[in-house]
C-alpha cells in the first residue's frame, strides 16, 4: 500500500494536496520569466500610443463590416449571388430601354413613341416636296375625285367624301394611327427621316395601314379605312375604289 | 503569490485601459505578461512570447466589454490566453508542422552558455513533470499555480464546474507528488 493509492479520490485529506501544491509552485515557477517578454511591434505601438479610437457603434460601415465578417461562407455566397442577379437584371433593363429607343429611331411607329404628338391642324402644311401631298382633282368619269400625288401615284377618293380622306390618304398608316397620321405634319416629320416618306415606302406602309384599318374598331374606320385604302397603292383590303383600280 | 497589491491606481486602471490610455495598457502588460507567458510556455505553445503579445492585443481590444476590478481582469486575461492557446494548438494540429528550434537563426540576444544549460535542465524537468498530466490537469495546475487564479476563476477560464476543476486539481497534484517523490528517491 503506497500513499498514492487513494489518488482517485477527491474527498481525502487536503494536506497532501497543500504540500503537493507548494512543491508544484516551486517547480513551475521557473516557467514564469522574471520580466515581461518583448512585445511584438504591433503591441509595442499600442503600448506606446494607446489603443486607436474604435469605430462608433452607430457607424453604418463598421456595423456592416462586422456583420459581413460574422456571417458564414454560404451566406456570403448567397449575398454575392443576389447582387449578381440584380446586376444582370439592371443590365437587361438598360439594354431593353436602349433597344426601344433604337427602334423609335428606325421609324417603327408606335403611339407610345409619340406621347405628345400635336393634334392635326389643317394649317400645318408640309414644306418638304418629298411628302406626298394630296391634291383633289375632278375626274370626268362620274365626277370621281382623285388625289394626285407628287410622287406620281394617284388614289381614288370616290368612296369617301370631302377632302379629309385625301388628307388621310396622304398618310402612310392605317386607322390605328389615323388620327395622327392624318396630320400632314407627321408626314413632314417622317420625310426628314427619309425612311417612310415618298413613294418608295408608301406602298409598304399603306399596305399595313390597309389591313389595320379593316380590322380597326375605331369610329372612323369606315371613312378612314376607305380613304387609307384609296390613298395607298396597296390598300386593297378596303377597297374596291382604290387608286389602283382607277 | 497573489500580486494584487493595493495600488492606488487599481480603481482607475481598468477605466483608463478601457479608454485606451497608454499608461494603463502598459501597466496591465507589466502586471500580467510574465505569468501569461509562463502559462503558455507550460502548456506547450510554440512561440510563447509572440502568442503573449497576441493575447494582450486581443485583451486590449475587448476591454470595452469587460466589467470588474483588477482581480477580475486577471481572470479575463487568462480567459483570452486560454482561448488563444486552444486556437494555436488546433492550428498546429491541423498543419501538423513541428519545426525544431534553430538557435542559429534566432535573432534575439543569446544568453550565456551556462544560463542556457541551466534553463534547459529546468525546462526539461518541468516539461517532464507536466507531461505526466493530462491536458485538462495541466490547464488547471498552471492556471492555479502560475496564473494564481482561484478555483472559481479557473473554472470560468476552462469552462467547467468548480467541482470538476477541484477533482482535476486533486488528481494532478497526486500525480505530481508521485513523480517528484520518485525523482527524489532516485
Amino acid at each position: 500500500m503506497t500513499p498514492f493509492d487513494d489518488d482517485t479520490s477527491v474527498s481525502g485529506n487536503d494536506l497532501p494536496d497543500v504540500i503537493a501544491m507548494a512543491m508544484a509552485r516551486q517547480t513551475l515557477r521557473s516557467l514564469v520569466p522574471d520580466a515581461p517578454p518583448t512585445p511584438s511591434a504591433e503591441l509595442a505601438t499600442v503600448l506606446r500610443e494607446g489603443m486607436p479610437a474604435a469605430a462608433p457603434e452607430g457607424s453604418r460601415l463598421g456595423a456592416l463590416t462586422r456583420r459581413l465578417a460574422g456571417v458564414g461562407v454560404a451566406t456570403k455566397l448567397l449575398l454575392a449571388t443576389g447582387v449578381a442577379v440584380a446586376g444582370v437584371g439592371g443590365a437587361a433593363t438598360a439594354v431593353a430601354i436602349s433597344h426601344e429607343v433604337d427602334h423609335h429611331g428606325d421609324g417603327v411607329d408606335s403611339p407610345r413613341n409619340h406621347p405628345a404628338t400635336p393634334s392635326p391642324t389643317p394649317s400645318q402644311t408640309p414644306s418638304d416636296a418629298a411628302v406626298p401631298v394630296a391634291v383633289p382633282t375632278s375626274d370626268d368619269k362620274g365626277g370621281k375625285t382623285e388625289t394626285e400625288r407628287h410622287d406620281g401615284t394617284r388614289s381614288d377618293d370616290s368612296s369617301r367624301e370631302g377632302s379629309s380622306g385625301s388628307d388621310d390618304g396622304g398618310s402612310r398608316n392605317g386607322s390605328d394611327d389615323g388620327d395622327r397620321s392624318g396630320s400632314t405634319s407627321s408626314g413632314s416629320d417622317d420625310s426628314h427621316d427619309g425612311s417612310t416618306s415618298g413613294s418608295s415606302t408608301s406602298g409598304d406602309t399603306s399596305h399595313d395601314g390597309g389591313s389595320d384599318s379593316g380590322s380597326s374598331p375605331q369610329p372612323t374606320s369606315g371613312d378612314g379605312g376607305s380613304s387609307d385604302g384609296g390613298s395607298s397603292d396597296g390598300g386593297s383590303s378596303d377597297g374596291g375604289s382604290s387608286g389602283s383600280d382607277g | 503569490m497573489r500580486s494584487a497589491e493595493a495600488d492606488p491606481r487599481d480603481s482607475d486602471l481598468v477605466v483608463a485601459a478601457r479608454d485606451g490610455q497608454p499608461w494603463a495598457l502598459t501597466e496591465i502588460w507589466q502586471r500580467h505578461a510574465a505569468t501569461v507567458a509562463g502559462y503558455l510556455r507550460g502548456r506547450g505553445a510554440r512561440d510563447a512570447d509572440d502568442l503573449t503579445s497576441d493575447v494582450f492585443l486581443a485583451v486590449f481590444e475587448r476591454l470595452g466589454s469587460f466589467h470588474g476590478d483588477d482581480n477580475d481582469l486577471r481572470a479575463f486575461v487568462f480567459t483570452v490566453a486560454h482561448h488563444k492557446l486552444v486556437d494555436d494548438l488546433r492550428r498546429r494540429a491541423r498543419r501538423g508542422e513541428a519545426l525544431p528550434y534553430d538557435a542559429g537563426s534566432d535573432a534575439r540576444t543569446e544568453p550565456s552558455a551556462e544560463t542556457t544549460a541551466l534553463d534547459a535542465i529546468g525546462d526539461q524537468r518541468v516539461r517532464e513533470l507536466l507531461d505526466t498530466l493530462s491536458p485538462e490537469q495541466r490547464d488547471v495546475i498552471l492556471l492555479r499555480v502560475v496564473g494564481d487564479l482561484s478555483l472559481e476563476q479557473t473554472a470560468e477560464v476552462v469552462g467547467k464546474r468548480v467541482g470538476a476543476v477541484k477533482a482535476l486539481q486533486h488528481r494532478a497534484l497526486a500525480a505530481l507528488r508521485r513523480t517528484l517523490e520518485q525523482a527524489v528517491s532516485l
